[in-house]
C-alpha cells in the first residue's frame, strides 16, 4: 500500500466522474498539441523549401498558386512564360543564379520537372544510387518518389499531364529512370527530376499525334489557367515550324547544352532566382511586373500570408481546446468536491490511524495529478493519431512526408501547464481534506 | 498502563466535561457506560489523542499524551492505539486485505502478512478477504475493523459503540472476538457505550453520569 495506490484506488472508485475529467482534459491536449505538431511540421516544410529562393517567376495570375505550385508542387501552374525573357532578368546584376522549371507533367501523381542540374544542388540532394540525369528523357527521381512508386534504376514510364493520374498518358516517348537522390526532407524527395528539353519534346509529340484537329482545343485551355489540366508548356503553340529543329538539336547534345539550344520562343513554367544582394527585392519583383508580361512572386510573403490565413483558424481552434481545457480544470475540481464528501469519514479515519494532515493534502492533490497525467499521456496519444492520419492523407495527396515521433518545445510547456491545472484543481479539496475535524467528523453520525 | 488526571474538555460555556481518573495497570478490559451525551466520545477521542484536553493529562506507557502535537502525536497514535468506531468505517476503495494494509501504511510499520492471515482466520472473514466492505455484513465489517485496529500490534484499543449497529447474536461473537483477541495479543481494551447487553461481559466497569454545567 502506498499513497499513489491509494489515490488510484479513490479514482476507481468514481469511474465516470473520472472518465469525464480525464476525456475532457485529453481532447483539449489532443487538439492542443496536433495544432503545435502540425504548425511546427508545416512551417518546416514551408521555410525549408524556400530557403534561398528570393522571387518566383512565373505567368501572370495568383502569386500564391505560382509559389505553391514552383516551390512546393502541390498546384497546378499559372502558365507558361517566354524562356528568353525569363533569362533576362538573369542579366541584371542584382540576380545570383535563376533555376529554370518546365512543369504540368507527372506520373502516378509524382510531378516531372524539367530543369537544370542546379535544381537539385540548390536543395543540397544527393544522389544515392545511379546518376544524374543527362541526355534527354533520363531522370532522376526523389526518395519518396522512388520508394512509393517502387521505381528502380532503368525502369522505365510514360508521363501523363497533369498531377492527376492518367487522365491523358503521353505515350510516345517513355522516361528511364538513371538516378535515385539521397532523402533531402525537401520537394526533391517527391519529384521526378529531367531535362527541359525532355518536356519540351513530350508535347511537340503529343501535339503532333493530336494533329490539326486537336490544337484548337489546347488554345481553349490557356483562357483557364488556373486548373489543373492546364499546367502544360504549350509553347509550341504559335511556333510549330521549330519543332523539328528543336527536336533534332537537343538529341544529339548533352542537357545542360540543350538548354542553351532552345528556340526562341521556347516557354518554361517558372524560374526560381536568387538574388545577390537585398537590393534586388526592391527593384526586381517591381520591374519583372510593370515592364514584362512576367510576374514576379516572393515566397516570403505568400507564405507569410498564407500562414496568416491558416493562423485565424489555428488560433480559434487553440481558444476552444483552451476552454475545453478550463472546463476539464473545473471537471476535476467538482470530481474531487463531490467525493470528499463521502470521503470525509474515512479521512478522518485514516488521520486515525495515524495520517498526517500532510498525508490527506497530499493525497488529493495526488487525485487531480493522476488525473491530469491520464489525461495528458490519452491526450498526446490522441494527437500523435490524429497526425498519423493527418500525415496519410498529406502523404497520398501531396507526397510530403511528416515525422509523427518526437515533441515540440511548446508541447513541453503545455505538459506543464496540464500538471500545474490539475495540482490546482485539487489545492481547495486537499485543504478541506487537511482541515478534516477527526473527532468532530468521527462523531458527527 | 493507561493513566488519566483531572480531565477536563469543554465544546462552549454550556457544554463542560469532567472526567473520572483512570489508572489501569493490568491489561483488564474496562467497560464505560453511560447515557447518550455525558461525554462518552469525548473521553475516547481524548483517550485516543484526536482531542486535546483542556487540563489534566493522559500517560500511556509512561508517554504523556498531551505534551504530543501535530506528526509526533499522529505517529504516536498511529503505532500505539487501535481505534474502532461505532459504524464499522472502512475505506470503501479498497478491499478488505488493503484496508488491513492501511494502518502500517499510515502508521509507518512493516505490514505482517502472517498477522493479518491470523486474525482474518480467528475471526472468520477469510473467504471476504479480496472483497470490498459494502459486500460485506455488518457483523462481518466490524470484525474487519478489530483486525484493522490490532494490525499495528498496539498498547490499548479503544472501542466507541462497537456493537450498537448489531443485533443480539452479531453482538456477542463481536465482543468475545474483540476480548479474545486483545487478550491473545496482549493489549489493553477500552469500550466506551450505552449498550446494555455488554454490562454482564466485562468485570471492569465505570459509569459516566451526565456533566452537569458548571456555570
Amino acid at each position: 500500500m502506498n499513497i499513489l495506490k491509494l489515490s488510484w484506488a479513490y479514482l476507481k472508485a468514481k469511474p465516470l466522474s473520472s472518465l469525464l475529467s480525464v476525456l475532457l482534459l485529453a481532447m483539449a491536449i489532443g487538439i492542443i498539441s496536433l495544432l503545435l505538431m502540425l504548425n511546427k511540421q508545416f512551417e518546416g516544410q514551408f521555410t525549408k523549401n524556400i530557403k534561398g529562393v528570393d522571387m518566383v517567376l512565373g505567368a501572370k495570375g495568383s502569386p500564391l498558386q505560382l509559389i505553391l505550385s514552383s516551390i512546393y508542387h502541390i498546384d497546378a501552374p499559372t502558365g507558361n512564360i517566354s524562356y528568353k525573357q525569363a533569362k533576362g532578368i538573369l542579366k541584371n546584376p542584382l540576380v545570383e543564379k535563376g533555376i529554370p522549371l518546365a512543369y504540368g507533367d507527372a506520373y502516378k501523381g509524382y510531378r516531372i520537372v524539367g530543369t537544370n542540374q542546379l535544381y537539385p544542388q540548390h536543395y543540397n540532394a544527393q544522389i544515392k544510387e545511379g546518376r544524374e540525369w543527362e541526355k534527354d528523357f533520363e531522370v532522376s527521381i526523389g526518395a519518396n518518389t522512388a520508394e512509393n512508386l517502387g521505381l528502380k534504376i532503368g525502369d522505365q514510364f510514360f508521363s501523363s499531364h497533369g498531377l492527376l493520374d492518367d487522365t491523358h498518358k503521353h505515350e510516345s516517348q517513355a522516361y528511364t529512370v538513371c538516378g535515385i537522390y539521397e532523402r533531402s526532407n525537401t520537394v526533391i524527395d517527391q519529384l521526378i527530376l529531367g531535362s527541359i528539353a525532355s518536356v519540351w519534346k513530350i508535347h511537340d509529340e503529343s501535339h503532333h499525334e493530336h494533329g490539326e484537329h486537336d490544337s484548337h482545343e489546347h488554345h481553349e485551355h490557356d483562357g483557364h489557367e488556373h486548373h489543373e489540366h492546364d499546367g502544360h508548356e504549350h509553347h509550341e503553340h504559335d511556333g510549330q515550324e521549330h519543332h523539328e529543329h528543336d527536336a533534332s538539336t537537343s538529341s544529339t547534345t548533352e542537357v545542360a547544352e540543350s538548354v542553351k539550344a532552345e528556340p526562341d520562343n521556347a516557354e518554361i513554367t517558372a524560374m526560381l532566382v536568387k538574388f545577390r544582394s537585398p537590393m534586388g527585392l526592391m527593384q526586381l519583383p517591381r520591374m519583372v511586373n510593370e515592364q514584362t508580361p512576367m510576374m514576379a512572386a516572393l515566397p516570403s510573403i505568400e507564405v507569410n500570408r498564407l500562414f496568416s490565413l491558416f493562423g485565424v483558424g489555428m488560433d480559434m481552434l487553440k481558444l476552444l481546446a483552451y476552454t475545453i481545457m478550463f472546463i476539464s480544470a473545473i471537471s476535476v475540481f467538482v470530481s474531487l468536491f463531490n467525493s470528499l464528501k463521502e470521503q470525509r469519514y474515512e479521512l478522518a479515519l485514516m488521520r486515525s490511524m495515524g495520517a498526517s494532515r500532510a498525508y490527506l493534502f497530499a493525497l488529493i492533490v495526488l487525485e487531480g495529478l493522476v488525473l491530469a497525467l491520464l489525461g495528458l499521456l490519452s491526450g498526446i496519444l490522441l494527437s500523435r493519431i490524429g497526425l498519423y492520419v493527418v500525415s496519410n492523407f498529406v502523404k497520398s495527396d501531396y507526397h510530403y512526408n511528416l515525422s509523427v515521433g518526437g515533441f515540440v518545445k511548446e508541447e513541453l510547456y503545455l505538459f506543464g501547464i496540464t500538471l500545474i491545472l490539475g495540482i490546482v484543481a485539487a489545492v481547495i479539496p486537499a485543504i478541506m481534506a487537511y482541515r478534516t475535524d477527526i473527532a468532530k467528523t468521527l462523531s458527527a453520525n | 498502563m493507561l493513566i488519566t488526571q483531572n480531565l477536563t474538555y469543554s465544546y462552549n460555556r454550556n457544554t463542560q466535561f469532567a472526567f473520572p481518573d483512570l489508572d489501569s495497570t493490568g491489561l483488564d478490559s474496562l467497560l464505560i457506560l453511560g447515557p447518550s451525551g455525558c461525554g462518552k466520545s469525548t473521553f475516547l477521542h481524548l483517550l485516543g489523542g484526536l482531542l486535546k484536553p483542556d487540563s489534566g493529562r493522559i500517560e500511556l506507557n509512561k508517554t504523556d499524551l498531551t505534551a504530543l502535537n501535530g506528526r509526533a502525536l499522529d505517529k504516536f497514535r498511529g503505532q500505539n492505539i487501535g481505534i474502532i468506531f461505532q459504524k464499522s468505517h472502512l475505506i470503501a476503495a479498497l478491499s478488505v486485505w488493503d484496508n488491513l494494509k492501511m494502518p502500517c501504511h499510515l502508521g509507518n510499520t512493516t505490514f505482517d502478512k502472517q498477522l493479518a492471515n491470523d486474525l482474518l482466520e480467528k475471526l472468520n472473514i477469510q473467504a471476504h478477504k479480496n472483497k470490498k466492505p459494502f459486500r460485506l455484513s455488518q457483523g462481518e465489517q466490524q470484525r474487519v475493523n478489530i483486525a484493522r485496529a490490532l494490525m499495528n500490534r498496539p498498547k490499548i484499543v479503544l472501542a466507541d459503540e462497537p456493537t450498537s449497529s448489531l443485533d443480539d447474536r452479531n453482538c456477542l461473537e463481536v465482543i468475545d472476538l474483540l476480548k479474545t483477541q486483545a487478550k491473545e495479543h496482549q493489549v489493553q481494551l477500552i469500550i466506551v457505550t450505552h449498550d446494555n447487553r455488554l454490562k454482564e461481559v466485562f468485570a471492569k466497569q465505570i459509569e459516566l453520569m451526565p456533566q452537569q454545567t458548571t456555570h
